[in-house]
């Protein structure tokens, strides 16, 4: 059977994958990072949505993969001669796109806690490209939100900036309820002389929000900045402090660990209050083909009658009640 | 020296007649459109599919993979939509898939295998079938099949009687003592193509927590860490047995580079599978093949065929 060339065009659009030049940086604390990509053909992301990126230092595989001539063989650097290398990619949520959802500029706000995002944090400098594919998934449902709760555990605080942003932009209330282990596992910096109430009362004081005047409660773990405890007993105290919320339009988004978004649903069920959660698995491709990243969805309310969806395709971002955990 | 565009990288598998050597490996790249906009379609040989079993299948729980090191793991444990879906909304889309289609069919016993593949041989859009009878992530079927060269020997011949037009792939496990005995089986039993090799049986541990990292305890290991070993297969089952049958080999095992895919050539495949790799470069097809070219003109070859199984020995002392 003779190749069907004739209808090969249609794949040659490689739309989605490109390399990204770092135009900023700034290191938050000793783990935390946050930078700023410039790539022509990224546009139009959503809050929620993600890329993926090679995290390791064939990160030049496009040129490392091609034959060059008069040289030797492309070296299989990394992956097969070091230790603990990132082979696949790796996502991260997109933390802001600073000239607009039409500007070819994005942010990435990520923990340097495994081989992948360490070696992130020490080769994305200023300047340097990466292998970039995005934005993927579905993102944040915002129309006709009033006001919005943004509830984000660690690193989970990554894909609410850009949210918070365009919350803003169309005019939503806005207030995020941020929490961490402790103080230097905080992923945003506080601004210098901030109130930070230690009922987990909402303030001006934590940095990107405040220009948005969103204003952000603190909670840890070990108390050693803000409220004491864990974020769900945060959003439950602020929802019985603002009664004024449990009305229509109002809807609680949440990004974090797994235990933690289970009982804010939770909270938030009990309020009859919406809740968007945005998912994390374990992804190979990021793309639909590999059918690692699933999390259960009910069909209905019978907790048996469920079906696997995909976090990187389907999600990341789900009906928080339709999980089951 | 060759020019880099009189080089042919077309190369024959049995009835079919692939573009390059290059073929998707079953289960990394979805049901066809996935990296539609992400990579060459062009450069592909052949688009081999996910698994599919008579019924949809849910697949294991999560955590379904982990990185290890230079390697992946994953117990998937043949999540698909099912035979009727995959007819009505997967097959349609491959007409705009420019290469030929190979499905890969798995079940849990013989009688489902022999159902779905007799309704895909039926399919005009499929060019050829994969009798996956080494998914280590399953109970039932998969490696328990192709580890027992008894098994082996009855699905082929079973799947023998109710495939008339699709080309027959079976791929082979690993995880056996000697891949030879499964493969004389399967080309005894008719097969027209051995692919080799499907994912390691493995086991990856959390420390931390003192438990398996996968919820299906075990996985199947591919990626860098496994080509070494896919190699040694490839080169046995084809110096030992598909060499002198004349029964082509896809081989496959860790896949990257350019100068992976020519390995498996020389140690006696036909065609080369990428899997893992695509995760990471989805147009890795095009740059594999390309890489190929460049190999083949630096040596004044023209096709690949010419390299294929070209492993040069020492001559024995003793």
């Amino acid at each position: 059977m003779p190749p069907k060339n004739n209808l090969t065009r249609i794949f040659q659009s490689r739309r989605r994958h490109y390399r990204g030049r770092v135009v900023g940086r700034r290191d938050i604390s000793r783990e935390f990072a946050w930078i700023d990509l410039e790539a022509e053909q990224f546009t139009g992301a959503k809050p929620g949505q993600f890329v993926i990126v090679q995290c390791a230092d064939n990160t030049d595989q496009l040129a490392g993969h091609a034959w060059q001539d008069t040289t030797q063989w492309p070296r299989a650097k990394g992956v097969e001669l070091q230790d603990r290398v990132a082979l696949l990619r790796r996502p991260f949520s997109i933390a802001d796109m600073p000239h607009g959802r039409d500007g070819s500029r994005f942010s990435l706000h990520f923990r340097a806690v495994g081989p992948g995002t360490r070696w992130l944090a020490e080769n994305a400098r200023l300047g340097a490209e990466l292998q970039i594919i995005g934005p993927l998934g579905n993102g944040f449902k915002i129309k006709d939100v009033h006001q919005a709760i943004l509830v984000a555990g660690g690193i989970g605080a990554a894909a609410m900036s850009f949210l918070a942003k365009e919350l803003r932009n169309q005019g939503s209330e806005v207030v995020l309820l941020l929490g961490a282990k402790n103080r230097e596992l905080l992923p945003f910096s506080l601004i210098d002389g901030a109130v930070i109430d230690s009922e987990g009362e909402p303030s001006l004081c934590c940095e990107f929000f405040s220009e948005l005047g969103v204003r952000v409660s603190i909670s840890t773990d070990d108390g050693s900045v803000g409220k004491s405890g864990l974020l769900s007993e945060t959003l439950a105290d602020y929802l019985s402090r603002h009664r004024e919320l449990s009305q229509s339009g109002t809807v609680v988004y949440t990004c974090g660990p797994e235990a933690m978004m289970a009982k804010i649903v939770q909270v938030a069920a009990q309020q009859q209050l919406p809740c968007q959660v945005c998912m994390e698995r374990h992804m190979a491709c990021g793309l639909g083909a590999c059918q690692a990243c699933v999390c259960r969805q009910k069909q209905n309310q019978d907790e048996s009658d469920w079906v696997y969806k995909l976090v990187c395709s389907n999600g990341p971002v789900f009906d928080g009640q339709s999980i089951l955990w | 020296m060759v020019e880099k565009e009189k080089i042919d990288l077309r190369v024959r598998l049995g009835s079919l007649e692939l573009a390059t050597p290059i073929v998707t490996a079953s289960g990394t790249s979805g049901y066809g459109l996935e990296y539609a906009d992400l990579a060459d379609f062009s450069a592909i040989g052949a688009f081999f599919t996910k698994s599919i079993t008579l019924e949809p299948r849910k697949g294991n729980p999560p955590p379904r993979v982990v990185e290890t090191r230079a390697g992946l793991l994953n117990a998937i444990g043949l999540a698909n939509v099912g035979l009727e879906v995959f007819l009505k909304e997967k097959v349609p889309q491959f007409k705009r898939i420019p290469s030929p289609v190979i499905v890969n069919v798995a079940g849990r016993t013989i009688d489902e295998y022999t159902q779905v593949a007799a309704k895909l041989d039926e399919v005009e859009q499929i060019n050829g079938l994969e009798l996956n009878i080494s998914c280590p992530n399953v109970k039932e079927g998969g490696q328990t099949i192709g580890t027992d060269a008894k098994q082996v020997s009855k699905i082929v011949s079973a799947l023998r009687q109710v495939v008339k037009r699709c080309l027959l792939v079976v791929k082979l496990s690993p995880n056996v003592t000697d891949i030879l005995e499964p493969a004389k089986a399967a080309v005894e039993a008719g097969a027209d193509c051995l692919s080799l090799v499907n994912t390691f049986t493995s086991l990856a541990i959390d420390i931390n927590k003192q438990q398996p990292i996968l919820a299906n305890i075990t996985g199947g290991l591919s990626g860098p860490a496994i080509k070494p070993i896919a190699l040694y297969m490839v080169h046995r089952v084809y110096t030992q047995l598909c060499k002198k049958a004349n029964v082509p080999i896809i081989g496959m095992g860790g896949v990257q580079f350019g100068s992976d895919a020519i390995e498996f050539l020389l140690a006696g495949a036909t065609a080369v599978g990428v899997g893992t790799a695509l995760f990471v470069e989805p147009n890795s097809p095009a740059i594999l093949a390309e890489d190929i070219k460049k190999y083949l003109a630096d040596r004044g070859l023209e096709s690949p065929a010419e390299i294929t199984g070209k492993l040069q020995l020492p001559e024995k002392t003793d």
